[in-house]
């Protein structure tokens, strides 16, 4: 569980690094499976039937569905990297923001957590949130912070997990959809962000201020 | 109810209202060393404008024709149910009912005035109803400070209680804020004058300029019977030297006489001593007299 | 009662629909859309009727809704309302078969549907007694209402009216609901029946008494709230004017009972001094801006203002002396205040069906284009006239009575208040009552005379013709109550003594004891005042007679016509007296208030020995806009404006927003 954590953690930090999309998507679908994984490890350790449903649903929705779209959408969008220089700016910033919300999560959990057993698992998956979060204000392209919006919900899954061994299935399922739906539709928008505007930059969106 | 009491009221107020209304235009005449007009010459007047034909602008309404009536009703109306000289036992004769009858003549009237279609008539009526706006009010505060000692609303209430009480300080001041009132709204110098037409002093009689004959002489005599009315409640309620109308004996009706007689008197001299102030000073004077019922209220 | 009730409902209902089907044919859809309003209110009529005559009943509909059972309570307080709308909905459903032929073609069947919708509202307000669906047949009152008020859009300024009032009502609203939700968190019930019996801490207490005044005085235009009103009535068209005037705001006069009577009960005393201080700011400021205003229907409107500023005289003074622990009195001021009510609806829809007509007729609102109307609709002029007297408070009809009963009851309040001061500040009151009075009358003699009577002042005014048979019907009625409210108050005064029957701290069975047919007798302080209506009145008529009959017995007198003397010139219309002349003396005495900015233009002409054209006109200063609502709207665009800085307009600015909002939140969980 707690190489889990770590991985998935890394999964997260490595992707501030990136700068292709191809490899961004890459990783995402790594980092979702390393929770499918621990969410099948909860369901064993537990004995949950649930879990495991809720693992092989990351799988087909996170591992398959997701990347899947994206890639899709992939083709449309032209420039898929930014400009080298400005990008490395910005992932060097989106970096040290992640390593940041990592110790500001641990050093503001960990002490109030009582119990051994999450002792790392929590701060980690509030470190995860606040990643997406980086991801998503960092990086102008729209896929980019689709991929936020996905590591900022890998980790609200993993607080579900660590907390109360997992959330009531519905809840789960309620999930699921929820983000499926929001990762639909934001690929939509990218999609005609990129047909209006030439680009899928959303800084362009700035044009929109009243 | 005691119809024959009211029946005799109505009639001694309607025949009564005519020589107060000499005795203070003789009074007047005097002070102003004339002769004057006999005491009984609104008999006359009156009798004789009822009697004469009347001309009415082809621009009238039907309105034009039944003014003089209401307001006629509604003075008459006053002098059925105001405990005048006897105490009727008609339990309504509220103060509010007494302004209210009153303010549904004016209303008529100054309707009336507009309906001509001559600046002459609207600007009296426009000036009446301001006058009325500001004398309403006061003629309720001066009454109300007679109303709180009695603790009741009526006017026999009301004077029964005054008479009971005997001068005091604050009657006095009431009776000073309703003589201003008193003048005020029986359109009497320093506010209206009752002499003329003319157009910088006209108020009252500016609104009924265009009334000649026959009406004139119904809104003649219905301007006497309000004054005769207000002045009785003036009597009844602020002169408490004796008890308030009259019983069977010839000394009170003597007296009731006299302390009317008096106030008409007083009227005539508040007339010669002062002049008409200008129509916009009109707000001041009334005022002081609403500080002054405000005092009487202080000083209970 | 559940029949009548459902009856008035479902013909409502019908009204609503049936305009819809036959949208094609204007004609088809006014017949059968006023018809089922006629046929509802008359139910509503039978409804409350039967509520007054026999006992108030509860009535739960267990539907599929959602948020718990619609209960329907019906008893005296209801009944009272219930009976305005259906006097005051039966005689303008009636008026509006004629009045809105006129809007054929435009937009009509959604006009009479919308009609229809807004008295099914207004019965849903005054019946329902749970608190969301108050608040849902609330707002539903207020839409279908904008939607009205803003039906003939084309014409300018009626759209700033409309928004200007449901942005004004919708602010109203929500202190509504926080004075409601404060209330059923504490008794946690959302049934009115549960509410009465909250116990609420002293802050509390005044909190919801704060929140219910200022929502419900929103929307019964008590000043400074009244902004919106004065140009929102004017807007619509005259049949939901009055219908607005006459029951709209009276539905807050309704929330108030229900709110200062039953759920809060018996208060501290500055509760009511509140209530009788903005009572006679509304009824003084109302009457005075309308003296000086010559838009009929705006005049009409703030003299709505003023009148429900005395309606408030009376329920303020009810609340002193529930304070006091005076039932008797007490009784007497809700008695008088829930008159009033009655009256207003009945006399201000009235003259707002009068002002419908004459708009019909001679095409203006404005009445110093007026004149001579009483000529060429000379029973629109009649039925005005009585409207007037009514709503100048004169004997004998129904204004007299309650404004009678209003002055009753306040004359006992210097007795209830403390100190020197408080007497003489409740002394004052009845003066300042007095003065609307006054000028009520002052300005309806300006109405009346300037509409009506003498010359006509344009050529539309001069081809007038008089309003068609249903119209004239519609405010003979309304005119028929006027008169039977004001000769006999005994019904009237038992109806609303039924209202407040058997509410704590009111005894109203006490306080008609003495009263028999003829007389009303005042069981209070040392005894006598009464009123004998139909006393007033045969005193009154017998006046007129013996004027009639000494001119008969002084003999025969010619009439002879003769043109008015106007120092040997054709006399014209322009000589006349106008309004903004008619005013003039009260404008100037209330300057400090009114003010008036005089504007003289003189027209230059190349001819130096012809006139030369003056214009003048007198512009009202609105002080309330001007000190109070203009600042006001200029801090909330000023706070936008800095507002808008954060709107960075970049989506990364925003996530940081939300990101930094969230460490925050941790942090504080965290020292939690």
């Amino acid at each position: 569980m707690y190489l889990l954590t770590i991985l998935l953690l890394a999964a997260a930090v490595i992707q501030t690094r990136m700068t292709d999309l191809r490899r961004a998507i890459a990783i995402i679908l790594v980092q979702s499976a390393f929770l499918a994984l621990a969410c099948a490890v909860v369901g064993i350790q537990s004995g949950h039937m649930h879990m495991y449903v809720a693992a092989v649903l990351t799988v087909v929705i996170k591992v398959g569905l997701i990347p899947y779209a994206l890639y899709k959408v992939l083709p449309y969008l032209a420039e898929e990297r930014e400009v080298p220089t400005k990008e490395i700016v910005k992932a060097n910033m989106s970096t040290f923001l992640s390593l940041l919300s990592i110790i500001i999560a641990f050093t503001l959990v960990m002490p109030v957590i009582p119990s051994a057993a999450q002792h790392e698992t929590l701060p980690a998956s509030i470190s995860l949130v606040l990643i997406g979060f980086v991801l998503i204000m960092t990086r102008s392209q729209a896929v980019m912070q689709i991929i936020g919006l996905i590591t900022m919900e890998n980790g609200l899954y993993l607080l579900g997990l660590t907390i109360a061994n997992g959330l009531p299935l519905i809840i789960e399922l309620g999930i699921f959809f929820d983000v499926l739906v929001a990762v639909v539709v934001l690929v939509i928008l990218t999609y005609r962000l990129k047909l209006s505007f030439l680009t899928t930059d959303t800084s362009l969106l700035k044009k929109l201020k009243g | 109810m005691p119809y024959e009491s009211l029946l005799i009221q109505v009639v001694l107020v309607l025949l009564l209202a005519p020589l107060v209304q000499g005795v203070i235009k003789n009074t007047k005449a005097r002070f102003q060393s004339r002769r004057g007009p006999g005491y009984l010459q609104p008999y006359y007047d009156y009798a004789k404008f009822l009697r004469k034909d009347y001309v009415v602008s082809p621009t009238t309404s039907w309105v034009f024709h039944v003014a003089p009536y209401v307001y006629f009703g509604a003075a008459v109306a006053a002098a059925l149910f105001v405990p005048t000289l006897m105490n009727t036992g008609v339990t309504f004769n509220n103060l509010f009912i007494l302004v209210y009858v009153f303010a549904l003549g004016r209303f008529f009237l100054a309707a009336a005035s507009l309906d001509a279609g001559s600046a002459f008539g609207g600007m009296g009526g426009s000036r009446e109803m301001y006058i009325a706006v500001l004398v309403e009010p006061i003629l309720m505060l001066t009454l109300f400070s007679v109303a709180m000692g009695a603790q009741t609303t009526t006017l026999s209430g009301m004077a029964a209680w005054a008479s009971g009480t005997g001068l005091t300080f604050s009657g006095l001041l009431a009776a000073l804020a309703f003589l201003i009132v008193l003048v005020a709204e029986t359109g009497r110098i320093p506010v209206d004058n009752p002499d003329t037409h003319l157009e910088l002093t006209m108020i009252h009689e500016g609104m009924v300029l265009e009334y000649s004959g026959r009406p004139t002489g119904l809104i003649f005599w219905a301007a006497s019977v309000k004054q005769l009315v207000l002045i009785v409640v003036f009597v009844n309620l602020f002169v408490p030297w004796a008890p308030p109308f009259v019983e069977g004996t010839v000394l009170s009706w003597a007296l009731f006489a006299l302390k009317v007689l008096v106030t008409a008197v007083l009227l005539a001299a508040i007339e010669t001593s002062t002049n008409k102030i200008r129509l916009f000073r009109a707000p001041g004077l009334l005022a002081a007299g609403g500080v002054l019922a405000l005092l009487a209220l202080a000083a209970q | 009662m559940k029949l009548w009730y459902v009856s008035a409902l479902c013909f409502y209902a019908l009204g609503i629909c049936s305009p819809l089907f036959a949208a094609k044919r204007p004609a088809v859809s006014n017949v059968l859309a006023h018809f089922a309003a006629v046929l509802g209110s008359l139910a509503l009529l039978g409804l409350s009727l039967t509520i007054i005559t026999g006992n108030g009943e509860t009535l739960r509909f267990a539907w599929f809704a959602p948020l718990g059972d619609i209960l329907v309570t019906l008893d005296g307080l209801s009944a009272l309302f219930l009976l305005a709308l259906g006097v005051v909905g039966t005689a303008a459903s009636i008026y509006a078969v004629g009045y809105t032929k006129e809007y054929y073609g435009h937009r009509f069947a959604s006009m009479a549907s919308l009609y229809n919708a807004f008295l099914l509202s207004i019965v849903l307000v005054l019946t329902v007694s749970q608190v969301f669906y108050f608040i849902i047949a609330w707002e539903t009152m207020t839409l279908v209402s904008f939607f009205l008020v803003n039906h003939e859009f084309e014409k300018a300024g009626n759209t700033k009216a409309a928004y200007q009032y449901i942005l004004m009502t919708h602010v109203g609203t929500a202190f509504i609901v926080a004075a409601f939700l404060i209330l059923s968190s504490s008794v946690e019930s959302l049934d009115f029946a549960g509410l009465a019996g909250a116990q609420l801490p002293g802050g509390l207490r005044n909190l919801v008494f704060a929140c219910a005044l200022l929502g419900f005085g929103t929307k019964a235009g008590v000043i400074p709230m009244h902004v919106w009103l004065p140009e929102a009535h004017p807007a619509a068209p005259s049949h939901v004017s009055a219908l607005m005037s006459g029951v709209m705001i009276k539905t807050a006069i309704y929330g108030m009972c229900r709110f200062f009577l039953e759920f809060l009960g018996t208060g501290p005393q500055w509760w009511g001094v509140v209530v009788l201080a903005l009572a006679i700011v509304s009824s003084v400021l109302g009457v005075l801006y309308a003296c000086v205003q010559h838009d009929l229907k705006r005049l009409l409107a703030y003299h709505s203002v003023e009148n429900i500023g005395i309606i408030l005289l009376g329920v303020g003074s009810g609340m002193v002396f529930m304070s006091r622990g005076q039932a008797l009195p007490a009784a007497l001021a809700w008695m008088a205040a829930l008159y009033h009510v009655f009256n207003h609806a009945v006399f201000k829809s009235l003259l707002f069906l009068g002002a419908g007509s004459v708009l019909h007729g001679s095409g203006t609102k404005d009445i110093e284009h007026m004149g001579g109307l009483i000529k060429r609709m000379p029973v629109t002029a009649l039925l005005f006239l009585i409207g007037a007297v009514a709503i100048s408070a004169l004997p004998p009809l129904s204004g007299f009575v309650s404004e009678w009963l209003t002055f009753q009851s306040m004359f006992h309040l210097p007795a209830a208040m403390s100190g020197l001061l408080g007497k003489l500040w409740a002394v004052i009151l009845i003066a300042l009552l007095g003065l609307t009075g006054a000028l009520a009358g002052a300005c309806f003699v300006k109405v009346v005379g300037v509409t009506f009577l003498a010359k006509p002042r344009s050529a539309g005014a001069a081809k007038a013709h008089e309003a068609p048979v249903s119209m004239l019907a519609g405010m003979a009625g309304l005119a028929a109550v006027c008169v039977a409210a004001g000769v006999c108050p005994q019904w009237m005064l038992a109806v609303v003594g039924r209202a407040v029957a058997g509410l704590k701290g009111v005894d109203s069975a006490g306080m008609l004891a003495q009263s028999d047919w003829l007389t009303t007798m005042l069981p209070l302080g040392s005894g006598g005042d009464s009123l004998a209506m139909p006393f007033v009145a045969v005193l009154l008529l017998a006046g007129c007679l013996m004027a009639l009959g000494f001119a008969r017995l002084a003999g025969k007198a010619k009439v002879v016509t003769g043109e008015t003397w106007t120092c040997g010139i054709v006399p014209t219309a322009r000589m006349e007296y106008s309004a903004t002349g008619f005013t003039e003396p009260i404008r100037r005495v209330f300057k400090a208030i009114l003010r008036p900015v005089v504007e003289i233009k003189a027209e230059k002409e190349p001819n130096p020995y012809h006139g030369v054209r003056m214009t003048f006109s007198v512009h009202i200063t609105n002080i309330f806009n001007e000190w109070i609502y203009n600042p006001l709207c200029e801090g909330v665009m000023f706070l936008a404006e800095n507002f808008k800085r954060i709107q960075g307009g970049s989506l990364q600015v925003y996530i940081g927003y939300i990101m930094v909002f969230t460490v925050i939140v941790l942090i504080v969980s965290n020292r939690g």
